[in-house]
């Protein structure tokens, strides 16, 4: 099912971390102009869903009916060819989870792993989500594609510190600088480039100690909900402002 | 009594322990000094054959220890290409009881770190590991600093483990001439460049391989002195020989001196043992069996065969053993930050219109 013929066409493919960037399109706080645009996704435990098959992507079972919803517009699978460019957002690629446990033994042991070590974890990374894998897919079949991760935990929230907590399992991450996350933005901004995605780096003025993210992007009822998770609006905005969406730019 | 092999239990007679059992009836080829448990921490190091070991290990649910763990996500294959995984700690094959003294007087600061380094195109790499990442290192600070990493894991490994497993490869090694230093390899194999005025052969002596393997359990249990030491001397073949000899003798040479140095430790040393995985596999009671086609390799059955030996010889001595830590669930290495409620709630909240 092609997207409006006369109009470049953005389709945005995630999971809740959607949210923000839907109510940051309600709120104002981004808009389109002269463009198509459909989001498409589901949560992200239904995401195990959604898989892809022959190019095709498409979800069963409860993904279904959740990615109906979100669309609004009946778009049940996706093709490379039905979008100018795909922009997935958050879609289960948690980067803190490769973030903290290098960041924490960089603290210990700057040398532990060379250069050539992380780059093939980085790919195996990327590899293990198969959001990733889906849009590297579409990415090879010469579809546009940008992807933005799942942001850092929002500081403050929940206690990180407590069993099991990320500061719990990896305390040195909250030591890392600026340099240090930039050496790991950028061993995945390679590794997705290699497969013809452009991956999108959290903007440094929302993280703070280490691999947080700064609570004044915290989503709405964050403390009562215990979510350390899903962003603001405002959040959503700033990540946008990130994408170098070429067939966007040529709309405006 | 008229003679002292009279009244001797049957393992004392080639025929009853041997002949008539035959390879898959050997019994009692092992009787070990202590135990080794499930919760104790286990280091392996040494020639190729330990890295079977020390999976075997952690298979039945043992507490092999990898004191230097690969990048998350970097796993299997790909992990051990880089040598994670392999041994305990990165140095890769550690063929001779002098490379393994050597390593641990740098890692604890005994000798000053080598700044020895071979380059080609641009790529450095590390004399005392030059296959351990694959393409070279990017630079020589980069090098350095991966290899104080490994030593780093060696000091932990050393005083943290209760058991070091160590298989003895080789006798036959090559040095600096001016340095002293050990290569694991002789330059101009994997990396470097061979140079003749440079680079020393020696193939180690009895006395030679004995002493440099006292000296490298002596200096581990001074810094450890609860460890105790594995030894296994490793059933491979060598590849080649620099000795002058043909191959095959030069194999049989080298192997005996790591035998008899072997077991003049276990009998000397109260917290050394042997475990005789070189005999399960060379006897000629296995006819070659174990080896692969270039009867070099060993095969999977042979080591399943080795580690049978192992586990059934401990539970024979010390009875079932307990589970360990190998068995305990791993706690999972992802953080919590938002449960799944949550990300439903979210999702459905804003595009409910």
């Amino acid at each position: 099912m092609p997207s409006h013929p006369d109009l470049p066409s953005l389709c945005i493919v995630g999971d809740s971390q959607m949210a923000g960037l839907r109510r940051a399109v309600d709120a104002g706080l981004v808009s389109f102009p002269g463009r198509h645009v459909e989001f498409w996704g589901a949560t992200g435990p239904q995401f195990r869903q959604i898989d892809m098959q022959g190019g095709v992507i498409r979800a069963r079972g409860a993904a279904r009916e959740t990615v109906l919803k979100v669309n609004g517009q009946g778009r049940e699978q996706l093709r490379a060819g039905d979008f100018d460019a795909f922009l997935f957002y958050g879609a289960r690629l948690r980067v803190t989870e490769f973030f903290a446990p290098i960041l924490h033994r960089w603290q210990e042991q700057p040398g532990f792993a060379s250069r050539a070590a992380l780059q093939a974890a980085t790919r195996a990374f990327l590899r293990s989500t198969r959001a990733w894998r889906m849009a590297a897919s579409l990415a090879e079949q010469g579809a546009e594609l940008h992807f933005v991760p799942a942001p850092f935990p929002t500081a403050g929230v929940i206690d990180h510190a407590a069993p099991g907590g990320l500061l719990d399992l990896y305390p040195g991450a909250a030591l890392a600088g600026a340099g240090e996350r930039g050496r790991i933005w950028s061993l995945l901004r390679e590794a997705s480039a290699e497969a013809g995605v452009a991956l999108v780096s959290q903007p440094e003025d929302t993280v703070i100690d280490g691999i947080f993210t700064d609570p004044r992007f915290a989503v709405e009822g964050a403390a009562e909900k215990r979510d350390a998770g899903h962003k603001s609006p405002e959040f959503a905005a700033q990540m946008l402002g990130q994408v170098a969406v070429p067939t966007l730019r040529r709309a405006a | 009594m008229t003679n002292p092999y009279e009244g001797l239990p049957p393992k004392a007679y080639w025929r009853t322990a041997v002949a008539e059992p035959g390879a898959f009836g050997l019994s009692g080829l092992w009787q070990p000094k202590f135990p080794v448990r499930p919760r104790d921490s286990i280091a392996t190091a040494g020639s190729c054959f330990a890295q079977h070991i020390g999976r075997a290990l952690a298979g039945r649910g043992y507490g092999w220890t990898d004191f230097e763990p690969a990048p998350p996500f970097l796993k299997g294959e790909e992990a051990r290409r880089f040598g994670y995984g392999v041994f305990s700690f990165r140095t890769g094959n550690i063929y001779t009881p002098g490379m393994l003294l050597q390593w641990l007087q740098i890692a604890f600061g005994d000798l000053p770190q080598p700044p020895e380094t071979w380059e080609r195109e641009g790529r450095f790499f590390d004399p005392l590991r030059p296959a351990i990442e694959p393409d070279g290192f990017a630079s020589e600070t980069e090098l350095m600093e991966a290899r104080a990493a490994t030593c780093s894991a060696i000091r932990a490994a050393v005083t943290g483990a209760d058991l070091f497993v160590f298989t003895l490869g080789l006798t036959e090694s090559w040095f600096n001439a001016e340095s002293g230093l050990e290569y694991a390899l002789c330059p101009g194999t994997v990396a470097g460049r061979f140079e003749a005025r440079s680079h020393q052969f020696r193939n180690a002596n009895s006395r030679l391989t004995y002493r440099n393997m006292r000296a490298a359990i002596n200096f581990m249990q001074r810094q450890n002195p609860g460890l105790r030491v594995l030894l296994t001397v490793s059933p491979v073949p060598l590849t080649a020989t620099a000795s002058g000899q043909h191959v095959l003798t030069a194999t049989t040479y080298s192997k005996s001196i790591l035998r008899g140095a072997a077991g003049m430790l276990a009998d000397e040393m109260a917290a050394v043992d042997y475990f005789p995985s070189y005999e399960i596999i060379t006897s000629p009671l296995s006819r070659g069996m174990f080896y692969g086609a270039n009867m070099r390799s060993v095969l999977p059955e042979g080591v399943e065969t080795v580690m049978g030996h192992f586990f059934g010889a401990q539970q024979a001595a010390f009875g079932v053993p307990k589970k360990g830590r190998g068995r305990r669930p791993a706690q999972s290495d992802r953080p919590a930050i938002t449960d799944d409620v949550a990300c439903e709630e979210e999702m459905l909240d804003a595009f409910a219109s």
